[in-house]
């Protein structure tokens, strides 16, 4: 068994895999990992199936201080790693020795969110087939909150895999990259006025600082409805909301499950990986599918 | 009988998500027990399943066909199956419980007992876990929202806003209105189901002392034990 030391936590850090579908009757989040096509990424290269936990790292990395050896491999993007302060790449493995300190800094045009695979399983419970963290189900590692300074995370090692050091490209042009993000029409589309429907579609948007796992607040060119929704209505993650303030809301995984702002669109499960690694700040716009 | 002759709609989205509402003579509960069936099927084409009093959402998985939908459409229901009463026991300590009694222009015991003196039939389950719904609260008793939601309300609390009531078994930020608190847990995390309540069940409300309300506290008791249920 291993364990690795959180010497300093980073913006927000937690344990995710693929989540628990199928609990959302219960109005248990999904959660999960927000660009899980680099969680994939990172755990097929280091050999390990595909939806296994790993660590999911939020625009400032941790500093992790390993103390076992053990084989990592970062996917992702949005920060600059380091191992021993050397700088390290993504999708490659590295081999660790017993007190190796991975560190890194915020590379913010790059993208967001990062996933660290080690091999094994987190020393945990598994809560409905996940390990994933949810701070509203008070599920996983640390009752679902992220990661503190002075915590130790515990991990079975698992069958040490024989890999040569060298990097695997990236399958598949990186979501990060990409300016525009696919939308399809929501169930309450029709409320959008005509002007509405016009800058949904060509309006620039940016994330908004006050955002998290629940969901990200946007920022960009007014949108108005014709009608209201009265009652609340399920929502689900890569849900767009459109809130009295005439600002989007993007439900992300570990949003509440019921809401009474009309949904106008919603994101494909590929433009939600891409829109994970959208940078605070940074310009996009919708493409209506 | 079926879903089909309960008259709800299936609106598909794409291969993405079904949505059910209801049609000219769908009931309310109709809606609730359609969602409890299928979701108790555990068909392989659906990802989740999320209900409210208007509308299902079926999120659908790379399994689904569009033949599923016929089998959504002939799935049966048992609309005769028995329906359990559910008591909460409520001490009734809320924050809110005076100001409620003013804009309601009721002294306490008559609150109390006008709260008690009916069956709510249970709403929805969400939107956060354990936060549980109840329908139809008396008319002379409803009021919005409160305006400045409180920053935490504590766990267990027994709440009510517009025409529902509502208990929050987390501790959260709650803009409903607290009247009281419940000893006993309604959710049941990490284990199978992590909630205590159907959606077919109904809710009777019980006032408790403060001595009673520490003594199911302490024993840690969980709704269904209270109720003498398994």
């Amino acid at each position: 068994m291993g364990w690795i030391e959180v010497i300093s936590p980073g913006l927000y850090t937690s344990i995710q895999d693929m989540g628990r579908p199928g609990m959302a009757y219960y109005a248990i989040p999904r959660s999960g990992a927000l660009d899980p096509e680099s969680l994939r990424r990172a755990n097929t290269i280091l050999g390990k199936p595909a939806d296994a936990a790993a660590i999911e790292m939020t625009i400032l990395p941790p500093r992790l201080r390993f103390h076992s050896s053990a084989q990592i491999c970062i996917s992702g993007a949005g920060m600059r790693l380091t191992l021993d302060e050397k700088e390290i790449a993504y999708d490659t493995i590295y081999q660790l020795r017993a007190g190796a300190l991975l560190g890194g800094r915020p590379a913010p045009d790059g993208g967001a969110r990062a996933y660290l695979a080690i091999p094994g399983q987190p020393e945990l419970p598994d809560h409905y087939g996940s390990f994933s963290s949810s701070e509203n189900a008070r599920l996983g590692f640390n009752q679902g909150r992220p990661l503190r300074k002075g915590m130790r995370l515990f991990w079975n090692e698992g069958i040490n895999m024989e890999h040569e050091e060298r990097p695997h490209p990236a399958e598949g042009m990186p979501g990060w990259k990409q300016d525009s993000i696919k939308i399809r029409k929501g169930p309450e589309y029709g409320l959008l006025d005509d002007a509405s429907r016009k800058i949904l579609e060509t309006g620039v948007f940016c994330i908004h600082p006050d955002s998290n796992r629940m969901g990200a607040r946007l920022t960009g060119p007014p949108l108005r409805l014709t009608d209201t929704l009265r009652f609340s209505v399920p929502v689900l993650p890569g849900f767009v909301q459109l809130t009295p303030s005439s600002q989007l809301i993007v439900l992300l995984n570990e949003a509440q499950t019921t809401g009474g702002y009309p949904r106008i669109a919603y994101l494909t499960d590929e433009s939600r990986a891409a829109f994970a690694q959208i940078p605070l700040g940074k310009k996009f716009h919708f493409r209506l599918i | 009988m079926r879903i089909a002759e309960l008259n709800i709609n299936i609106d598909i989205f794409d291969l993405d998500f079904i949505l059910l509402k209801p049609g000219d003579s769908t009931s309310i509960e109709h809606m609730g027990m359609a969602a409890q069936a299928i979701y108790k099927q555990n068909y392989g084409f659906i990802e989740d399943l999320i209900h409210t009093e208007h509308e299902v959402l079926i999120r659908l998985n790379s399994k689904f066909s569009y033949i599923d939908i016929e089998r959504l459409h002939t799935l049966e229901l048992d609309v005769d199956e028995e329906r359990r009463t559910i008591e909460w026991p409520i001490y009734f300590d809320g924050a809110d419980l005076l100001s409620v009694c003013d804009a309601v222009k009721m002294e306490k015991e008559t609150l109390i007992q006008k709260l008690s003196g009916k069956e709510y039939r249970l709403a929805m389950i969400g939107f956060l876990p354990g936060f549980i719904y109840g329908r139809n609260l008396d008319p002379s008793l409803r009021l919005p929202r409160k305006a400045v939601p409180s920053k935490s309300v504590p766990a267990g609390s027994f709440a009510i806003a517009e025409s529902y009531i509502g208990l929050y078994s987390l501790p959260s930020p709650g803009g409903w209105h607290c009247l009281g608190r419940m000893p006993c847990s309604v959710l049941n995390i990490p284990e199978n189901p992590p909630v205590l309540m159907k959606l077919t069940d109904r809710i009777r409300l019980k006032p408790i002392d403060k001595m009673e309300f520490e003594y199911y506290l302490s024993q840690e008791l969980n709704i269904l034990d209270y109720n003498g249920l398994d």
